[in-house]
């Protein structure tokens, strides 16, 4: 009875160059796959030498290789099917990963790290390559050693490995490699997409909302949920605090200078996510800006905001246009959500005339206003934030 | 003091207590197949020709109730399977020639359908209305000659409340071509609104249970005999052929309850009283109302009612009254999911700095004065308090 199972061969890239580091690197790459496949039953994860195997069942493979493929730090992967190292076992495995599709030349590359396996490399890929000619006798199969149309794998360890497919992974950094940000998660297109790249540099995230009930409807929150929840596939779990708002919000509109309305409610906002940030072992905030997207977003608006708080803000998408940003947002799935057309927090009490290039001390005596009761209010904010795990 | 003041009833109803008592016990004791050969069955079929006949009088049609009711899951299925079936029969050069007639204002169910054909290279003629939502006779005059294949006025309008004079249209119609297929969605006008088939000369209308405290799932068509149509649904047979598959009999039964509870004139007395203390209550306590639609209580459906309060958005306006158990809307439920807002506001002209700040408030045979009294108290508070915010009014 042969011995046959189906497994992910999981390959990294950039984390492997990372010195004394590498394996706490490897093991968070594992833990994150793992995380990744909880959903599916019979899962194992393990490693083996340069590379992830994880084992899993056929019916899960398709499931369990797209959800790989989205876990950052993986560079690429294949499904693979896993047999003796016995030559009786391996060859009609190879014409099962012919069979796949059609072809008219082939290629087998062979490594063998089982240096007991009795015959070499070539010897292997010479034997495989003829039982493959054999099994299409007559249909005009040929042999190419370079820009064949089908690659056929095998790699002998102390079982063989046996594949023709490579699906790409994303790249990047296993997430919490980078320790952890607090992402200003709107309904917009912008900041999911800025989480996703933060994550995608191994930052584990915290989000935080800004929920401005009944000016923002509770279906607006629904598809803050769901854009973070789209999110969790790609960073795995975080949570998000979502923030009442409404009273500094509607305060800072009655008492502070209409044209400063935008720019005092996001400087409110970052001192809000600062304090969660720190309470939850944030070291940074990132924030979904791009220079000059709109009038909160010019560089001196920008400092205006940063300037609030004493901790790094990471604009992941500072330098990009609209566009890519909505090439990005499709990719990883967001966009369709992103646009469903309910009010976010940053959309309502638009001044018709924002200030687009403030003066600290202009913006410092325009919040005066708030300043005696800010303290309480924030805390107040901070305190109510209603914590949802993803 | 009521929990909660349901005032969104033009979107749905609560089905009434009797309604849900009568379909329990269809679910429990008269579940049979009315397809069924046998004697249970046989009096399903029964059941469900005595629940067409009050629908066939609650319209005043005449003819045989069974072969001129259609049962379907409700108001757009009813509107696609009349707008559809009768322009389906058509050969393409009666399609190519000729054109179909509706207004601005209409339900999605039956502008989507023109939309449609519309795309396909059919003449579609969007009517407009007046201030009021009121079809100008005059200008359907205009449009309908002998290549108009069909005209469909939306009976009662679910936003305005406006009630079309539709035995003058209907007359207009039939004057200019007989051959044109009328049709009428009347969905939010059954049972609020008198209609008389037969005297406004309509050959299909739609209906629909939800509206009137009966159950969702279940609405109902009229076809005017002698119009052959093509049906949606394919299959065993039902409905002469035009509606295949099983008779959904609970929501008949249900359905046919709930016209019964709006049979009694006491219902209609009584939203009448609502409207108008809802109206007098808005326009005394709060600056730059308006009521839309029509003055007149004949010419305008009692049960529902828009107002444009400036200096709020709408749609704040409805999540701050929600937080206080208060629920209205802000148009037709049935296109939040769309991003074309305010359609029929513009349509009737209503200037901009009213357009975003409109409110639906609509009422059933359930709704007490409790409800009312309570609901607009919080809809005037909540106004009053948003104002504050009016400068930022998009």
């Amino acid at each position: 009875m042969e011995n046959r199972e189906h497994v992910i061969l999981v390959r990294y890239g950039e984390i492997a160059l990372k010195g004394l580091n590498r394996h706490t690197f490897i093991d968070l790459l594992v833990k994150n796959i793992r995380g990744a496949l909880s959903h599916l039953e019979s899962v194992k994860v393990e490693k083996i030498q340069g590379r992830i195997i994880v084992h899993i069942s056929d019916t899960e493979l398709d499931q369990g290789v797209d959800a790989v493929s989205r876990v950052f730090g993986v560079v690429s992967l294949s499904p693979a099917t896993v047999v003796d190292s016995q030559m009786e076992q391996i060859e009609p495995v190879v014409l099962e990963e012919a069979d796949r599709a059609p072809f008219d030349s082939f290629k087998i590359c062979v490594k063998r790290s089982d240096k007991r396996f009795p015959m070499t490399s070539p010897e292997i890929g010479r034997h495989l390559g003829g039982v493959v000619l054999k099994h299409y006798d007559g249909q005009g199969k040929k042999v190419k050693m370079k820009g064949a149309d089908r690659e056929i794998w095998v790699e002998v360890r102390e079982s063989a490995y046996i594949y023709s497919q490579f699906v790409k992974g994303r790249g990047g950094l296993p997430v919490g490699c980078s320790g952890q940000a607090a992402l200003l998660l709107s309904g917009g297109i912008d900041s999911p997409v800025a989480g996703y790249m933060m994550a995608k540099r191994g930052v584990k995230l915290t989000a935080v909302y800004f929920h401005s009930f009944p000016f923002t409807s509770d279906r607006a929150k629904e598809k803050v949920v769901d854009l973070a929840r789209i999110m969790t596939r790609y960073t795995g779990h975080f949570d998000l605090y979502v923030v009442p708002f409404t009273d500094i919000q509607t305060k800072i509109v009655e008492v502070c200078p209409e044209r400063q309305t935008t720019l005092i409610i996001r400087r409110f906002m970052m001192r809000i996510a600062e304090i969660i940030a720190r309470k939850t072992g944030s070291l940074s905030l990132i924030t979904g800006e791009s220079l000059g997207q709109v009038a909160s977003q010019t560089q001196e608006s920008l400092s205006a905001t940063g300037s609030v708080v004493g901790m790094e803000v990471l604009r992941p998408l500072i330098g990009m246009d609209k566009q890519e940003i909505v090439e990005i947002a499709q990719d990883i799935g967001t966009f369709e959500t992103s646009i469903l057309p309910y009010e976010d927090c940053c959309t309502i009490f638009v001044p018709k005339h924002p200030e687009t290039h403030p003066n600290l001390k202009k913006i410092a005596a325009g919040e005066a206003a708030m300043m005696d009761d800010a303290e309480r209010m924030i805390q107040e904010a901070v305190d109510q934030a209603e914590k949802i795990r993803l | 003091m009521s929990e909660i003041c349901y005032l969104d009833n033009a979107a749905t109803t609560k089905s009434a207590p009797q309604v849900v008592e009568r379909m329990v016990k269809s679910f429990q004791q008269d579940y049979f197949n009315p397809s069924a050969m046998y004697k249970p069955g046989l009096n399903e079929e029964k059941a469900i020709q005595a629940c067409k006949a009050q629908l066939m009088a609650a319209i005043h049609a005449k003819g045989d109730a069974d072969r001129r009711i259609i049962y379907t899951s409700g108001g757009s299925e009813g509107d696609n399977l009349l707008i559809r079936g009768v322009l389906d029969r058509k050969r393409p050069s009666a399609l190519e020639n000729g054109s179909i007639v509706t207004t601005i204002i209409e339900h999605p169910a039956v502008r989507e359908v023109f939309s449609d054909y519309e795309k396909r290279g059919v003449k579609v003629i969007w009517l407009p209305v007046d201030e009021a939502g009121f079809v100008d006779p005059q200008d359907l005059s205009e449009v309908v000659d002998e290549h108009t294949l069909l005209v469909s006025i939306m009976g009662v309008n679910n936003e305005l409340g406006t009630f079309q004079p539709l035995e003058t249209l209907g007359k207009i119609i039939k004057d200019h071509n007989p051959d044109c297929f009328f049709h009428s969605d009347f969905v939010q006008g059954f049972m609020k609104c008198p209609i008389d088939v037969e005297k406004a000369q309509l050959d299909g209308v739609t209906l629909c249970g939800h509206k009137i405290n009966g159950p969702k799932g279940i609405g109902a068509v009229y076809l005017r005999e002698g119009w052959p149509i093509k049906p949606l649904v394919f299959g065993g047979g039902q409905e002469h052929g035009l509606r295949s598959g099983t008779e959904n009999v609970q929501g008949i039964v249900g359905f046919d309850e709930a016209v019964k509870l709006w049979e009694s004139h006491d219902v209609i007395k009584r939203l009448v009283q609502y409207r108008r203390y809802v109206e007098n209550t808005l326009m005394d306590t709060l600056e730059n109302v308006k009521i839309l639609g029509p003055q007149d209580e004949e010419k305008r459906s009692p049960a529902v009612m828009s107002v444009a309060i400036e200096g709020v958005r709408g749609e704040v306006l409805l999540h701050a009254c929600e937080a206080k158990g208060v629920y209205i809307s802000t148009g037709s439920a049935c296109s939040t999911h769309k991003k074309e807002k305010h359609q029929v506001q513009k349509a009737i002209g209503l200037s901009p700095s009213y357009i975003e700040g409109t409110i639906r408030i609509s009422f059933s045979a359930l709704t007490t004065f409790d409800e009312v009294k309570q609901g607009v108290e919080i809809i005037i508070g909540e106004a009053q308090q948003l104002r504050k915010f009016a400068k930022f009014i998009k």
